[in-house]
């Protein structure tokens, strides 16, 4: 693994109206990493994904893509390095998967220029890598949550992009998509591809990060691998949650059990 | 890839796609239907005398009445790509395909603006100049009443139902109030009629829609990407704010020209897109299919309206609006029927 760092955020910070949610975050994505953010629900975790996709409008410090001011790429250029997959992205109703996983590439084509044979095989790559093959002439609706997110992570891959930021990927989903979209991303991430996403449980967090990055009222509080980070201690301290920690028996990964209130004393 | 071909509207396995044959079929209805026109009227002519006129072989006084009735057909075409079109872009941009401008008070804005341009004798160029202002004030005031940037969708549909009967309100007393002689022409004007439409303000009417119409067209790739929300369009590299910008400045401008050249004829914009899309069958709104569908349903509309109860002629903008209603109820049915909220 490289450590080259693929997106950088350097006193970074953002407001929603007059309230201030990120309080000057410093952190790099290194290339190849599968990095989780996690912490407590309006901690600034979305915030800090969509500033560093610029869906948020920063008020100041700087996001750095490759080592250069992101706001300083064309928008299409942007888009060919860094694919997003926002909340409650919108499809038009009828619309068949291949035709929304083809609509991810957009920043490869302009008015006058057709589909192209690179543009169809690197949609059907992408179908492939997401495992949305078999689903390619369904439309969109008649498809379960998880097997929906799989599709908008196939139109993100079309993209082209190595970079993919994921708000909240597995909201909504029962546990067997959720492990589905989760081992996916793990997947991508063996295959070469940089992945941030933003997490709500802890467990899955340790299970697939390579890197873990804990925020808290709009700051980070620590970021390292997960199982230097995710101590009883700790977890107390941010989530206000008495726990002990385990080796997780497959994995070995830190695996969180909470102690019941009766049983805390 | 089947799927595809409703993708790149691309010939595949020999046969046509179905949006190409849409469009084919959407350009030999429109063919036929001006023939049809040119042989209605107080003079029934017979298809083959139009064909003669029109190849110079005629009479003169048939030759002549064929050019009488050509710049009606000319401003039932452009008036309703123009609709189609802007109704395709506004519905997209609100996400509601009760979005349309001619529901949303911008026709009527832009019909406020361009007859008090006429009531300051000003030249056609310079009304339909004002009739593109009236539409932009008419959309400003709805946009800022709505909140701006943070504007619900569907509070600005609502907002602009009201704008817009205060502006049909306001047409109304100004008529009441202009002297006769431009009362007479504002009155038929606003009626939606495409009888007083003379080949000058055609002509202008067409110089706006020469750029606009391309321009217009040309969005179609902002609007596939616009379809999946604006965060999804930002991240494909396409700026969300800019290009809703733009949409919302072609769209206007694309009202204001059918409002100059035909007046306030409601229903085409709401209409066309939606028939349009169920045609075609493609997922969001397809923008060419909607102009020319747009097109061959206003030249339809005004077939009707002039044989419907001949030999007196009804003004196009009622039977629009019979259709238009009839189209607003099934609507209304099928969101009942599927239980969703009016939107």
């Amino acid at each position: 693994m490289s450590t080259k760092s693929r997106l950088e955020a350097q006193a970074l910070r953002a407001h929603h109206g007059p309230h201030e949610v990120l309080k000057g975050i410093d952190i790099a994505l290194p290339a190849g990493s599968f990095t989780v953010i996690v912490g407590p629900n309006a901690c600034g975790k979305s915030t800090l994904l969509r500033s560093l996709a610029q869906l948020h409008p920063s008020s100041g410090g700087s996001v750095l893509l490759d080592g250069h001011p992101i706001a300083h790429y064309r928008p299409r250029d942007r888009a060919r390095l860094l694919a997003v997959l926002p909340q409650g992205a919108e499809a038009p109703e009828g619309i068949i998967v291949a035709n929304l996983v083809a609509r991810g590439r957009h920043p490869h084509r302009s008015l006058f220029q057709p589909w192209t044979a690179a543009d169809q095989s690197a949609m059907e790559a992408a179908m492939e890598a997401a495992g949305v093959s078999q689903l390619a002439e369904r439309t969109l609706e008649s498809l379960s949550g998880g097997q929906r997110q799989k599709v908008w992570i196939a139109m993100a891959l079309a993209q082209g992009a190595d970079i993919l930021l994921l708000d909240e990927p597995t909201t909504f989903l029962d546990l067997s998509h959720q492990i589905d979209v989760l081992e996916l991303c793990s997947a991508l991430n063996c295959a070469g591809k940089t992945i941030v996403a933003v997490l709500h449980d802890l467990n899955q967090a340790a299970r697939y990060a390579s890197r873990l990055v804990v925020m808290r009222a709009g700051e980070i509080l620590a970021q390292g691998l997960p199982e230097d980070l995710l101590t009883p201690g700790f977890i107390d301290e941010v989530f206000h949650v008495p726990c002990i920690v385990i080796a997780d028996p497959l994995t070995g990964k830190p695996l969180i059990v909470p102690k019941r209130a009766a049983l805390a004393n | 890839m089947k799927g595809l071909t409703a993708q790149s509207g691309t010939i595949m396995n020999g046969a046509m796609s179905r949006p190409a044959l849409c469009h084919l079929g959407l350009w030999l209805g429109g063919l036929a239907l001006v023939l049809t026109s040119l042989t209605l009227g107080t003079v029934r002519l017979t298809p083959v005398q139009v064909f003669h006129a029109l190849a110079g072989h005629e009479s003169p006084a048939l030759q002549l009445l064929v050019e009488w009735r050509l710049p009606r057909i000319g401003a039932a075409l452009a008036a309703g790509a123009a609709l189609g079109l802007s109704g395709a872009l506004f519905q997209t941009l609100l996400r509601n395909p009760l979005g349309s401008p001619d529901i949303i008070g911008f026709d009527a804005g832009a019909f406020g603006g361009a007859f008090l341009a006429l009531l300051a004798g000003l030249a056609p160029a310079l009304v339909a100049l004002a009739a593109f202002g009236g539409g932009l004030g008419a959309g400003l005031m709805v946009y800022l009443a709505a909140g701006g940037l943070r504007a619900d969708r569907a509070r600005l549909i609502l907002i602009g139902i009201a704008v817009g009967a205060a502006f049909s309100a306001l047409g109304d007393w100004m008529i009441f109030v202009a002297p006769l002689d431009i009362a007479l022409v504002a009155a038929n004007w606003k009626q939606g009629a495409l009888a007083g439409v003379d080949i000058r303000r055609l002509a202008n009417g067409a110089g706006m829609l020469g750029p606009l119409l391309p321009l217009g067209l040309a969005c179609a790739r902002s609007v596939q990407a616009l379809e999946l929300g604006d965060d999804k369009a930002q991240s494909l590299g396409v700026p969300a704010a800019s290009t809703r910008l733009r949409l919302g400045l072609i769209g206007l401008g694309l009202t204001a020209t059918a409002t100059f050249i035909a007046g306030p004829i409601g229903f085409v914009a709401l209409i066309a897109p939606q028939a349009a899309r169920k045609l075609t069958g493609s997922a969001g709104l397809p923008l060419s299919a909607s102009a020319l569908f747009g097109a061959v349903f206003l030249l339809a509309s005004d077939a009707v309206a002039r044989i419907a109860l001949a030999p007196r002629a009804l003004p196009v903008g009622a039977v629009t609006a019979c259709l238009g209603g009839a189209y607003l109820i099934w609507l209304f049915g099928s969101w009942v029927r599927r239980r969703e909220p009016l939107r």
